[in-house]
């Protein structure tokens, strides 16, 4: 049964970690589609896709150990996710005082932050704090 | 026969028995009382060669460089 | 009045206890060693007044490490009225290893079992009577952090005063007794050596041979004796230690209880990760990132509010005072300047609260475990890396927390390479001539960033060069205790924000004001001859300016940049206070006056920041520098950072300029 589980969330961590590593390359090379072009941006999410692709293996085999690449994954998405949701607010502030214009444009990291909620429930759920 | 084995050459995973500590006294004192005393069992969490190596003694989890790794001798498990 | 000490293994809670008690607010982090200084705190419980100790954090109370003698010699010589022993619930095995220590040196102990709620929930069930029993202390559950069981502690506290503790021997075995036992007889015949201390600690001490101990021998008639009597040729330091250990496992064996059987933890999973051999140290970037951006993004529209906010008052005092010179001391000297210090307010506060955030969760330590490898190879020690770490806040207290490296040529070398690191003081520089000539966005950031880049790359460097001419041979070896991973807590890490960035609001109100009100006077004055203020070509300061210009000319920088250079000997924040003095009050604040000026082209704004970076350490570093360590290390320090800004300023700019920059 529990085997069953980390098997299923490999899945799921394979599937975001190659969306990770698909914006990342935009990012990095920048302009493709609405993505920005910020290189360390980029990388940064590369390190994030690298991290829950390291996992995957592992979890597929059914292993604790691929568990915790997803956790971390699981953690580095939420500082980054919670980190751009903060600057789109800071964003929001500097037009309420008059600095910018504003656009409600949100950053992939803060819609893969919310994609990976669902399997940050599921990792919850399945260890003891 | 030796059956015992510097600490740096166990695994990741691994366990081991604390058989001796080798060194000059000023080491030795500081292990100990971190923990490394003779006949406590301790496992290796991370070890990347090189760089330092984390192991659980004690229930702690302490982080040693891995010259001074080198001067415990343990028995594996 | 009567005092009460609190000791504990590093990590336990010591902090908070100590705040939970005292009220008064203190730095809580989490690598050993921080509170190396003996802090104070008064205490009113029950009607009655206590002093409250913090003694440093330490494993044991030998005389090796610094930190352990303090700790000791406060309990032998100050004689506190209780010594509250905090132990971590979770792994008495460790921490019962300094109680034994305590209850040997016959100190009135009282112990708390802090991270009771951990224990809890982790299914660990420890039966505190027994304990109780066995130790022949009172032992209290507590949760530092919620307040739990404290009021019972502080009761058990003054209870403790009053009552005889009951006392327990714990034997070492026939052999080793018999020999305590010897040297005991012995110290007895001198009655001023045994009224001094507790007699059968004094024999185990000497029977080490504590050098420490050994000297409070001398002027004894019976040294020689004593001596003769604690002859051995065993090393009793390590046999001792050994049967201390025995001990504790018997007790642990009959107090403790675990549930459930031992699964891989929340830490061990982390760990495997945040100290993968590949990942580690891309995540520890990743995260350093997500530092400066926090810092640097999410605080610009509140530092924005502030200076239009100065900007507004500014105007309202150009317009509303008649006296010219009043008018332009208030609004373009104390206003601007002032105003163009405080703008960073924001980002430093925010740097600290970040910094806070990984510390509290225990991820810093773990940086310093991955960046051991790579330091171990730059003949530097994964040790040295909290201290640059916190030099990032600002290097003051990065100095100082140096002094958990025991080694002394590791901890010089930290020392001296410390002011390399990005202190928050450099930031607002960086922010307004980034501002300047990169506009807002990602790229102003990513050149921000890359300022610290280039302070650590440095930093490895001349650490390198240290090793390699001044500290012969290989860094010491590397012990550190990983804490567990905690969720932070909000108002720890507020807390800890507000206590080390409020110094850069005392400094703003003291020092820059002082500056800032000098700068205005130079450039004001004459005032005939400057029109007022107006043509600050006239002034003092322009003469000034102009006489150190050619030194900064070559790299493109004028009279203005360079005094602001000079202030910035004193403060690195002056630099922006000066070109706030400079450019007077203007509408849409400095970074705007300062773009509309031309003074940066974007090659030699971003010299100039490296520059800012490198080329002194504020005079209040060199101060705590000079008590730190010897005066020769302060002055190497000072001249290879002056040295080293005009080598580095120069390289940036010959490379710019090869690759097409202007
Ligand atoms: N869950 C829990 N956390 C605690 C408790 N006491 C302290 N902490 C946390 O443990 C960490 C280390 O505490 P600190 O006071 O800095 O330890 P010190 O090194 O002994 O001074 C901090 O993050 C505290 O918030 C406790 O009783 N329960
Ligand atoms: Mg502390």
């Amino acid at each position: 049964m529990r085997e069953e589980k980390v098997k299923a969330m490999g899945i799921y961590a394979a599937i975001i970690g190659l969306i990770y590593l698909f914006i990342s390359i935009m990012e990095i090379f920048g302009g493709i589609y609405n993505v920005p072009k910020d290189i360390f941006g980029g990388l940064v999410l590369l390190v994030i896709a690298a991290t829950y692709l390291t996992g995957v293996k592992r979890a597929l085999n059914g292993e604790c150990k691929g568990l915790s690449f997803l956790i971390a994954g699981v953690f580095l998405s939420s500082v980054f996710g919670i980190l751009y949701i903060l600057i789109l607010f800071a964003n929001w502030l500097e037009y309420l005082i008059g600095n910018a214009s504003f656009s409600f444009y949100l950053r992939p990291e803060i819609w893969l932050f919310f994609a990976i909620l669902p399997l940050a429930y599921l990792i919850k759920k399945e260890i003891r704090w | 026969m030796i059956d015992y084995m510097p600490l740096t050459f166990l695994a990741a995973g691994e366990k081991g028995q604390v058989v001796d500590i080798k060194g000059g006294r000023g080491i030795v004192q500081r292990l100990y009382e971190i923990g490394f005393v003779p006949s406590t069992v301790v496992e290796v969490l991370v070890s990347h060669n090189p760089g330092p190596i984390l192991v659980n003694v004690k229930g702690a989890r302490i982080a040693i460089g891995r010259g001074m790794a080198a001067k415990i001798m343990v028995r594996r498990l | 009045m009567t005092t009460v000490a609190l000791i504990g293994n590093p990590n336990v809670g010591k902090t908070e206890l100590f705040n939970r008690f005292t009220g008064l607010k203190q730095h809580v982090g989490n690598w050993p060693g921080v509170t190396v200084e003996k802090k104070v705190g008064k205490c009113v419980c029950k009607g009655k007044e206590f002093e409250i100790i913090d003694l440093p954090g330490t494993y044991s109370l030998t005389a090796n490490a610094i930190d352990e003698l303090i700790a000791r010699n406060f309990i032998v010589e100050g004689k506190p009225d209780v010594v509250v022993d905090i132990i971590d619930a979770t792994n008495l095995e460790r921490n019962l290893y300094l109680t034994l220590l305590l209850l040997e040196l016959e100190a009135n102990v009282v112990i708390a079992l802090n991270m009771w709620d951990i224990a809890r929930n982790g299914g660990i069930e420890i039966d505190v009577k027994k304990l109780e029993e066995l130790l022949g202390t009172s032992v209290i559950p507590t949760v530092a952090t919620t307040g739990e069981g404290i009021e019972k502690l502080k009761d058990e506290i003054i209870n403790s005063i009053k009552k005889e503790r009951r006392k327990i021997k714990f034997g070492y075995g026939k052999e080793i007794e018999n020999k305590i036992k010897k040297v005991k007889e012995i110290i007895k015949k001198d009655d001023e050596l045994a009224k001094k201390y507790p007699v059968r600690w004094l024999a185990i001490k000497i029977l080490e041979g504590d050098e420490e101990i050994l000297k409070k021998l001398d002027g004894s008639k019976y040294k020689n004796e004593i001596i003769e009597a604690a002859k051995n040729d065993e090393d009793f330091e390590s046999v001792l230690a050994e049967k201390r250990y025995d001990i504790i496992s018997r007790i642990v064996e009959e107090v403790v209880t675990k549930k459930g059987k031992e699964e891989w933890t929340f830490s061990d999973m982390l760990d495997h990760v945040f100290l993968h051999r590949v990942l580690g140290i891309p995540i520890f970037l990743a995260l350093l990132y997500a530092v400066f951006q926090f810092t640097f993004s999410f605080s610009a529209p509140f530092s924005d509010m502030i200076d239009l906010f100065f900007g507004w008052l500014g105007e309202i005092a150009k317009q509303n005072i008649s006296n010219s010179m009043l008018a332009s001391f208030v609004s373009d000297g104390v206003l601007a300047g002032v105003g163009s210090v405080l703008v960073f307010v924001p980002p430093i506060f925010a740097m600290f609260f970040a910094l806070a955030l990984l510390e509290n969760s225990g991820y810093l330590a773990r940086a310093a475990f991955v960046m051991d490898r790579l330091m171990y190879k730059l003949g530097l020690h994964g040790k040295s890396f909290i201290p640059m770490m916190i030099g990032f806040g600002c290097n003051i207290p990065g100095i100082m927390a140096a002094r958990s490296i025991e080694n002394e040529k590791d901890r010089i070398i930290t020392i001296m390479i410390n002011p390399l690191m990005s202190c928050s003081a450099r930031l607002p520089v960086y922010a307004l001539i980034a501002g300047v000539i990169f506009g807002s966005g990602y790229m102003a950031g990513a050149a921000i960033f890359s300022m610290y880049l280039l302070g650590i790359a440095l930093a490895i460097m001349m650490a390198l060069i240290f090793r390699k001419l001044l500290f012969k041979g290989k860094p010491s070896p590397f012990v550190l205790e990983l804490p567990r991973y905690m969720f932070p807590k909000m108002k720890t890490a507020m807390l800890h924000m507000w206590e080390r960035g409020k110094w850069f609001l005392i400094k703003a109100g003291t020092f820059i004001f002082a500056v800032v009100i000098i700068i205005w006077f130079l450039s004001n004055f004459p005032w005939n001859a400057t029109n007022g203020g107006t043509s600050i070509e006239n002034s003092y300061i322009a003469y000034f300016g102009h006489a150190i210009e050619p030194v900064f000319k070559p790299f493109g920088w004028n009279w203005q940049a360079s005094i602001a250079l000079f202030f910035g000997f004193l403060a690195k924040e002056a630099v922006v206070g000066t070109f706030g003095a400079l450019l007077g009050s203007t509408q849409g604040g400095i970074m705007e006056a300062l773009k509309n000026a031309h003074w940066f082209t974007p090659l030699t704004g971003f010299a100039y920041m490296a520059f800012v970076l490198i080329y002194f350490p504020c005079v209040a570093t060199i101060g705590v520098m000079l008590r730190e360590m010897k005066a020769r290390y302060t002055l190497i320090t000072v001249t290879y950072t002056i040295t080293l800004a005009f080598i580095v300023a120069s390289i940036i700019e010959l490379i710019g300029h090869l690759l097409g920059f202007s």
